[in-house]
């Protein structure tokens, strides 16, 4: 009986469901920055497997299925920029030049951190495009002769540790401008820093957005450098 | 129907993206020129909001849940970090707070500069 609940794709999907649903009540009860609806459904999800000795490939049946809307959630950000374009086409240089800084300080900071770890090449080049979406970061990582699962693990913490701290750091700045808000947690924590700005306000999701596009450009840019 | 068409439309321009990102001479995620297919689309009108509202609202409200898999996933990797995860972490930690100070001062900058400029 057990097995044939376990071999349905849809075990993974109710698991997934249960376990946000419960992250986003548990978030909304306590309201702490730090229970991260996602960070809580994934320990969720990881105590299931783990209490049951369920195999990921049993899991990932039903989760593959809803990684698979991860590039069309990325695609429908081109919607909430359309809505802010007006807002985009006023402030396109200082979108363009927090881009770039956020960029440069992104790839320069890891490799002088790396450099005072002791961390060696293949790890730094790893960790370089940490601060870009997975799919661009890949392919710089791999470029560069990074680990690609290492350069995944990079990227998925940088975007949740940016989730969950930019909203904090935020309200020490309670007058700055939505625009700033947005292009700066876009920089640092790409589409899953993402989904929190969108819950900030409208231009922030959607300076996050384009900020996620034109940070991924310059990061590849200067990835040549290295 | 309405959300199937929809959602079908977004899968096609996400399916015209990784061809194009296919025939790139750099990596460029299909996913992002596909955004930038969309915002295109609308833009010039060939596309109406309308057209993608329902579904597009709908993904971008969800958009955290998408990243539970992959991120649940992760956990069969971290013995690739042994004895290298404090540094792994600091790293993470440091870089991700000095990029968005730097981004953050940058735009908060250029604005005030742009301002001031604006103001003579």
């Amino acid at each position: 009986m057990i097995d044939a609940v376990l071999q349905s794709p849809l075990f993974g999907i109710v698991l997934s469901v249960g376990a946000y649903r419960l992250g986003h009540k548990i978030q909304h009860k306590t309201r702490l920055a730090v229970l991260n609806p996602l960070l809580l459904a994934i320990a969720f999800v990881i105590a299931v497997l783990a209490a049951f000795d369920i195999p990921l490939e049993v899991y990932d049946q039903g989760g593959g299925m809803i990684s698979a809307f991860l590039a069309p959630a990325t695609c429908v950000l081109g919607l909430s920029v359309y809505r802010q374009f007006r807002t985009l086409r006023k402030h396109l240089l200082p979108v363009a030049v927090g881009c770039a800084v956020g960029s440069a300080v992104s790839v320069g900071s890891v490799f002088g951190l790396c450099r005072l770890f002791g961390l060696d090449e293949a790890m730094t080049a790893s960790l370089l495009p940490k601060s870009v979406t997975t799919p661009i970061a890949l392919g710089i990582s791999g470029q560069l002769g990074g680990h690609i699962p290492v350069t995944v693990a990079a990227v998925m913490l940088t975007g949740i540790l940016g989730a969950v701290l930019c909203p904090v750091l935020l309200r020490l700045a309670p007058k700055a401008h939505p625009v700033a808000a947005g292009v700066s947690i876009g920089a640092c924590s790409h589409a899953l820093g993402t989904t929190r700005a969108l819950q900030l306000g409208e231009v922030q999701g959607a300076m996050s957005g384009i900020a996620i596009g034109v940070c991924g450009l310059f990061t590849v840019l200067l990835a040549v450098l290295f | 129907m309405k959300i199937l068409t929809q959602l079908a439309l977004i899968f096609g321009l996400c399916l015209a993206g990784e061809a194009i990102a296919a025939v790139l001479p750099i990596p460029f995620p299909g996913s992002v020129l596909a955004m930038l297919l969309l915002l295109g689309l609308l833009l010039c009108g060939a596309l109406k909001e309308r057209q993608v509202n329902d579904a597009g609202g709908w993904l971008l409200d969800n958009m955290a849940f998408f990243f539970l898999p992959p991120s649940v996933a992760l956990l069969e990797q971290y013995q690739l970090l042994a004895g290298k995860l404090w540094q792994f972490l600091a790293v993470c930690v440091l870089s991700t707070l000095a990029t968005f100070f730097a981004a953050f001062a940058a735009v908060s900058l250029t604005m005030k500069l742009m301002q001031r400029r604006a103001g003579k």
